[in-house]
């Protein structure tokens, strides 16, 4: 299977946004990867609609919106989704979270449940058959650079076995921490979707963006022959 | 009374409604411009139906610029959701009265940052409902539409406001700053001076309009500004 990236915007250059943009898009990333904070479900605010829609203007690559929000109900429609692109909000956040992925698929797009790292994947056991994507965090969600949760290989494999019994083709996405040295181990336990940030995308002791990215590309390659 | 006998219009466009993938470029024309300080809003998603800029944004601004920041909270929990942005001495920090339990204790947290204090009335409140808290700040802030998104309607009302605060801080021999927010630009900037406000926050309409340049924006609003009062 082919392994897609999804580019962290949060590690984005805030300056020169649409600069970063461009280099992206020569790197083909398959996702624009956006955090969505609130202040209130994590202790972190961050950009919006507007944001996103300027992304989504410039990039060549679907948005891949991440809704870190208490409430998340009230947030789906904000964001003008097109097909092609793909959101998730946190299981710990919903009241009706069974509800909340119709809404979303009902606008044409890829539903996802987000998970924290203390959060169990019995949680979102029965919504499996339901979704496109399980979004698992392998840091507390709020900030970037942070280390990884060390039993997340453990959790991403436990639920690549839980997917794969039950006969489902659900993608997991792993959003933090993901580096040069456990991008295999990551792929390896199940992952099928990784969010990069600041060491496999913005990384500028290894160049910026493009060598980056190649550098990522060329690791994968030529450990998994079909990427 | 004219021209030059006003108090100086001050200027503070909102960077929400600027090209956000160009900040840095739009902060250099801000500057070449002589604005005068840098609108920001901060909205939770929660307490108004939109979030539009975070922590990251008001942090490279600090990096990239002297101007000063103003500070506009729109969301629940203020005291916990400035703490994050961590408000440095000098910088206006306005919120909205209802939002908080204790507005005056909020208040005072911000003078103790040696941040300039304020707060912001959406239309439709009355001035009363802040008028013990007058001593304790250096600004308010009206809203000239119902917050949450840019380009709303201007609703009118806020001048007979603005006015009614005049009188109201001069009995209590109170100097505070009156700063307006939401659709001010060269239709009605005039009246706006007029009315009392010495702050104009500028978006679309007053700034950041596509068919004109930021600086030509400016220097329009600057021209209708200064004869206000002839």
């Amino acid at each position: 299977m082919k392994i897609r990236l999804s580019a962290s915007m949060l590690a984005a250059s805030v300056v020169d946004l649409k600069g970063d943009i461009q280099q992206l898009n020569e790197a083909c990333v398959d996702f624009m990867h956006i955090d969505i904070m609130d202040g209130h479900f994590v202790p972190n605010l961050t950009i919006g609609p507007l944001y996103v829609d300027r992304v989504r203007q410039l990039s060549k690559a679907p948005c891949d919106v991440h809704l870190m929000v208490e409430n998340p109900e009230r947030f789906i429609n904000m964001f003008n989704m097109q097909a092609g692109e793909r959101m998730c909000f946190h299981i710990e956040a919903a009241n009706h979270p069974h509800r909340l992925v119709q809404e979303i698929k009902k606008m044409g797009i890829e539903a996802g449940i987000a998970i924290n790292p203390g959060t169990p994947l019995c949680m979102i056991e029965e919504l499996l058959p339901d979704i496109d994507f399980v979004h698992v965090l392998s840091v507390n969600p709020g900030f970037k650079g942070q280390p990884m949760v060390p039993q997340t290989l453990n959790k991403i494999y436990r639920l690549r076995k839980m997917i794969d019994d039950k006969g489902l083709n659900v993608d997991i996405e792993v959003d933090g921490s993901v580096q040069m040295d456990n991008i295999i181990q990551i792929v390896e336990a199940g992952a099928t979707t990784l969010v990069l940030g600041p060491y496999t995308c913005f990384n500028k002791e290894l160049g910026g963006i493009k060598p980056t990215l190649a550098k990522v590309k060329n690791l994968l390659a030529t450990h998994f022959k079909s990427n | 009374m004219n021209g030059d006998e006003m108090m100086k219009v001050k200027f503070a466009p909102s960077i929400m409604c600027s090209d956000l993938s160009q900040l840095g470029l739009t902060v250099k024309e801000l500057e070449k411009a002589n604005v005068d300080m840098i609108h920001i809003d901060i909205m939770d998603g929660q307490y108004v139906p939109n979030i539009v800029l975070g922590t990251d944004i008001v942090n490279a601004l600090r990096d990239i610029t002297s101007l000063p920041l103003d500070l506009h909270f729109m969301c629940k929990e203020p005291e916990r959701i400035i703490s994050m942005f961590d408000p440095k001495p000098g910088e206006r920090v306005t919120f909205h009265p209802e939002t908080t339990y204790h507005p005056h204790r909020l208040l005072q947290q911000l003078k103790q940052r040696q941040c300039i204090p304020g707060l912001v009335l959406s239309p439709g409140q009355p001035l009363e409902i802040i008028e013990e808290l007058l001593p304790d700040i250096e600004v308010l802030q009206l809203m000239a539409v119902h917050p949450g998104f840019p380009g709303a309607k201007f609703q009118w009302s806020c001048l007979e406001k603005a006015k009614k605060f005049k009188k109201m801080a001069e009995s209590q021999g109170l100097n505070i700053s009156l700063s307006i927010d939401g659709s001010v630009g060269p239709d009605n900037a005039r009246m706006i001076v007029e009315a009392g406000f010495d702050v104009l926050i500028l978006g679309y309409a007053g700034c950041f309009a596509a068919e004109y340049g930021i600086g030509e924006m400016i220097s329009r609003m600057r021209a209708i500004c200064s004869s206000a009062g002839n």
